[in-house]
């Protein structure tokens, strides 16, 4: 497992891809500095808290693109298959997948987190100040958001397995995830739409304190659901 | 304990509506170069892949280095060395960069194998130029590279000289020639270039619509052809592409 793991960062570091979203991702992060600004105690470093929770949801818009990194080119260009016929078993081959993608999108997370933060506190004076309880609220809404990525990291892998075009994933990924509540109310489910991975983004972005507990049960409960769907597919998957 | 390296016993591969591969049974022999000969869909590819674990079974068993089980069989394949259909590798990675990748995924040999490997199939000047630059013969001599990367015991090799050039199907006999009598490498090979086939196999399996027809060794199918050729009056032998094609049944055979 942990040579899967090593050698994807090996692929990932000779990707230009990689880079371009490496240096993409800190400099739009800079960017929201400037929202910082303009928002709530303009031009401050409690101004640049505030604003932090709102940048929650980019990062699952993003997924699909280390999802593609990870997994999606391997099935697209057939490269898979270099990996099973050497005797790999492919539940390995999945989790290895799944770690990394996981990885690969908390570096990106922090990075993006690491320019925001950084440039805010060189740009910006201190203003009311931040407090203990403010960072801590705030840290622990990036740290529950991370646990609702890894669910949606599971969500995006499975349906590459499915999907042999990347496109085709990337685009159900977004219907599932950001469209979701809306197929709900179409099929007389809306009582479900508390449960869906967008609805514990909107409660991490939103004004009132987040029941965090609850979004990292719902978090766990999807990833559990769509890894073992993942394997199970790429278990019975042709792979040449 | 048989000196068999590979057996498949029953072994049935079905799609929906049609079987690639109906009950075979095929024994390959420690040192052996087994040559699959049949048709376009005669379910060549899909025994391979199936021996790879590239695709599930539907039916029967496999037997690896005298290895059936799971786990056994995953063991059995790092022993193996494979070039299943078109090689495949991320585009945008040299030969060098994509042998790398996968020597640090399989934790095999050290960064000089993959060197060796390369200056073996004669891709060791090929520096940083992307694999999707590479020509199709360039292609097929990198999937060789990986194939033999690890100093496989077994080879498995579908169709491995499409898209060579004369020269290059010349080395790449010898190659397998080299492995087979040096290194005492067990291979099974298809091709639909039966010429070459019979400069090098030890063994051949005919297969048509997914059945074993026959299993022949290569001084068995000689005495065949000649004395099939006498029985016609023929001045020459008849060859290994009029045997197969008189064995399926004198259809036009596409191979």
């Amino acid at each position: 497992m942990f040579k899967l793991i090593h050698a994807e960062f090996y692929k990932i570091f000779h990707r230009p891809a990689f880079y371009i979203l490496l240096t993409v991702l800190p400099l739009l992060a800079i960017d929201l500095v400037l929202i910082a600004i303009r928002g709530r105690n303009a031009g401050t470093m409690t101004g640049a808290f505030d604003v932090a929770p709102q940048m929650l949801s980019y990062p699952a818009a993003l997924l699909p693109f280390v999802t593609e990194l990870t997994l999606g080119e391997e099935l697209r260009d057939r490269t898979v298959k270099n990996t099973i016929e050497y005797g790999t078993g492919r539940g390995i081959y999945f989790v290895s997948k799944l770690i990394s993608t996981i990885l690969i999108g908390m570096l990106f997370i922090l990075l993006v987190y690491g320019a925001y933060f950084a440039a805010a506190a060189f740009s910006l004076p201190p203003g009311k100040g931040v407090s203990p309880g403010l960072a801590r609220a705030i840290f622990s809404r990036i740290g529950t958001a991370a646990a609702v990525y890894t669910a949606a990291s599971a969500m995006s892998i499975f349906l590459l397995t499915i999907f042999n075009r990347s496109v085709l994933a990337i685009f159900t990924y977004y219907g599932l995830f950001y469209i979701s509540e809306l197929f709900l109310d179409v099929f007389r489910l809306s009582r479900l739409s508390d449960y869906t991975l967008h609805a514990q983004i909107s409660s991490l972005t939103g004004e009132d304190p987040p029941n965090l507990g609850f979004i990292l049960a719902v978090s766990a409960v999807t990833f559990l659901v769509f890894s073992i769907g993942g394997l199970a597919v790429l278990r019975k998957k042709d792979l040449a | 304990m048989n000196s068999f390296i590979i057996e498949t016993l029953g072994v049935s591969k079905r799609y929906r509506g049609f079987t690639a591969v109906s009950d075979m049974d095929i024994q390959v022999k420690k040192g052996a170069i087994y040559a699959l000969v049949g048709q376009n869909g005669a379910g060549k590819t899909t025994l391979l892949k199936m021996l790879c674990g590239l695709t599930p079974l539907t039916a029967g068993k496999i037997r690896l280095f005298g290895e059936s089980t799971a786990r056994g069989l995953q063991n059995a394949r790092t022993r193996t060395g494979a070039m299943i259909e078109t090689p495949s590798f991320l585009p945008y990675l040299s030969a060098k960069n994509n042998l790398e990748y996968l020597r640090l995924q399989r934790g095999s040999g050290s960064k000089r194998s993959v060197s060796a490997a390369l200056d073996f199939v004669g891709l060791g000047d090929t520096g940083t130029k992307a694999f999707s630059k590479f020509s199709l013969g360039m292609k097929q001599r990198l999937g060789l590279a990986l194939a033999i990367m690890d100093g496989a015991e077994l080879l498995i090799l579908d169709e491995p000289i499409n898209g060579l050039d004369p020269i290059g199907i010349k080395e790449f006999r010898d190659i397998i020639l080299h492995m087979n009598k040096e290194n005492g490498t067990t291979v099974l090979i298809s091709s639909h270039i039966l010429g070459e086939l019979s400069q090098v196999a030890t063994d051949y399996g005919f297969i048509d619509h997914g059945r074993l027809l026959e299993h022949i060794t290569a001084s068995e199918l000689e005495e065949k052809c000649r004395r099939s050729a006498d029985s016609q009056s023929q001045k020459e032998d008849i060859s290994l592409e009029d045997y197969f094609i008189d064995l399926i049944g004198g259809g036009k055979a596409d191979v």
